[in-house]
């Protein structure tokens, strides 16, 4: 099972994780990033399918804002993630499931933290139970 | 293929576009609404003065501009088009709060004022006299402008020995230029003052500004010109369908990780300060930069599209025209297909953003060059 699956604009996720992997790092067992052309093409499909897929989370990763090649890729994104999480929320499944960031091509550091703590958190089903 | 390249604007900035690509061996259409400056002589020039723009078609590598130049019309094909119309200078009536008096001048009162011979102007002030230069005093004033009046005010320290102060609001000083400037006019005993958000006081005792650190008193006050986007920049926007900022200044695509000039259209490109603020040595390399970004474009014998491009199926399509709504690069338009009429994307002048994909309701649009892992294959993007 995937614990973690990072679907992330590849100009600026795709970037901060490859500067990573360049100092040596791998993306821990069951983590998966899933490369998109820009922010503006995350369909709500994508996270639900991540999450059908067997992903304990999703991480959707887009630009800031005014840095979007396409000028509003991240509003998108952003807007996107909500509805998949408003969707998980009426399912009763608990939003905590999809987390959405904006990154740069220059945070590879923060990029590797998230990753951490992400895979580190208590499984959401126990969560819920608590 | 066509290698004309269209530059739009009868500004100085346009002038320096035009002569880069003229050393680039580019054939260049030069459009503007004024009489353009004087520009090299060369067979690869066509001059449109007193010209407008009337409607632009095509894409990348084809467009198509009308122009209306009375009395006559002329269409113009060009591979690329560069926008350099410059920005617009204010004159300093225009602002009804800065008052109207004697003691109130505009930059180019005074620098007429300093060129005419003593004994004609008869006004050179006194040496006991103190001129305050104003800068970004009600908005912003442009580098430009800014270095044209910090030199103003130290030719008019040299020239009339009078007591010179500056009052700013955000000087960056980020040229040699600047740097060289400020330092000789410190040397020279000129003082500069931070303003305060407070209109001046002008009575027949002379001028009283407030700044940071109190009130300065003043014989004359002299008010660095605003600088404003051209009112006309909204028309040709939505001409070129390239996208304007909230300041009203043409908007570069990505400022940060791209190459500057780069407007949301492929194949149109920004310089000068249509969309930057800059002086001109600032927005000559801005020119030397939109010829190096037609240079890319244009440097191969044919265009190529991006490796990721989105793609309709005209069968699914039901014409919402949401596609086209919300491509950010003016990638997409209505096209008939055999019998049909549906949406298609200019693969040239596609980026692959796949926003397209993702907004149609019927998911009539896929891309093309991307490998989409099986767990997401019934997602848009397939
Ligand atoms: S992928 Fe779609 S939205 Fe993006 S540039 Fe191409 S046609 Fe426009
Ligand atoms: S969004 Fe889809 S259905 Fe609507 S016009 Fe574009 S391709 Fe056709």
């Amino acid at each position: 099972m995937n614990k973690l699956v990072i679907i992330g604009c590849d100009r600026s996720a795709g970037e901060a994780l490859r500067s990573l992997q360049e100092t040596g790092y791998c993306l821990p067992e069951g983590v998966i990033y899933q490369p998109l052309p820009c922010g503006g093409s995350l369909d709500v499909l994508h996270v639900l399918r991540a999450l059908e897929s067997g992903a304990e989370r999703v991480l959707v990763l887009s630009c800031y804002a005014d840095a979007c090649r396409s000028f509003n890729g991240n509003t998108w994104a952003e807007k996107r993630t909500a509805a998949a999480q408003a969707l998980l929320t009426e399912a009763g499944l608990g939003q905590e499931r999809i987390t959405y960031r904006q990154v740069s091509p220059n945070m590879s550091a923060d990029l590797g933290a998230w990753i951490h703590t992400l895979i580190n958190l208590e499984p959401v089903e126990a969560q819920d139970r608590a | 293929m066509n290698k004309t390249v269209a530059v739009l604007g009868g500004s100085a900035d346009a002038g320096w576009v035009v002569e880069e690509l003229l050393a680039l061996s580019y054939s260049v259409a030069w459009v503007g609404q004024e009489d353009l400056p004087d520009s090299p002589r060369s067979d690869g020039l066509r001059a449109y003065p007193r010209s407008r723009v009337s409607a632009v078609s095509g894409c990348v590598g084809s467009f198509r501009l009308e122009l209306s130049a009375p009395p006559e019309r002329a269409v113009i094909d060009a591979a690329a088009i560069i926008v350099a119309m410059g920005n617009q200078r204010l004159p300093l009536g225009a602002d009804a709060r800065i008052p109207a008096h004697p003691r109130v001048l505009s930059t180019q009162v005074l620098a007429e004022r300093l060129s005419a011979p003593r004994q004609i102007s008869g006004i050179a002030p006194a040496q006991r006299q103190h001129i305050l230069f104003a800068l970004d005093m009600l908005e912003l004033s442009g580098k430009q402008a800014v270095v044209e009046t910090l030199e103003l005010a130290l030719r008019t320290h040299d020239t009339w020995h009078c007591e010179v102060s500056v009052l700013y609001r955000e000087l960056q000083v980020d040229s040699d230029l600047l740097e060289s400037l400020t330092r000789t006019m410190r040397e020279q005993g000129i003082v500069f003052h931070r303003l305060q958000d407070a209109l001046p006081v002008v009575d027949d005792s002379g001028v009283h500004v407030k700044h940071a650190d109190g009130v300065l008193d003043g014989d004359l006050l002299v008010i660095a010109p605003v600088v404003r986007p051209r009112s006309d920049s909204a028309e040709l926007a939505g001409l070129l369908r390239i996208a304007l900022g909230a300041d009203g200044y043409f908007q570069q695509l990505n400022v940060r990780s791209y190459r500057p000039g780069l407007s949301n259209r492929k194949g149109i490109y920004l310089a000068g300060r249509c969309h930057l603020d800059a002086d001109d040595a600032g927005a000559r390399a801005d020119a030397a930069q939109a010829a190096a970004n037609v240079a890319i474009l244009l440097g191969q014998d044919h265009l190529q599209p991006e490796t990721v491009i989105a793609e309709v199926g005209s069968t699914k399509c039901i014409r919402c025209l949401t596609c086209i709504r919300t491509c950010p690069h003016a990638a997409v338009e209505l096209a008939a297909y055999g019998q049909v009429t549906a949406a298609k994307v200019v693969e040239l002048a596609c980026f692959g953003c796949g926003a397209c994909a993702a907004n149609c309701p019927v998911r009539a649009i896929t891309m093309k060059g991307i490998d989409v892992p099986v767990w997401l294959q019934e997602a848009a993007l397939v």
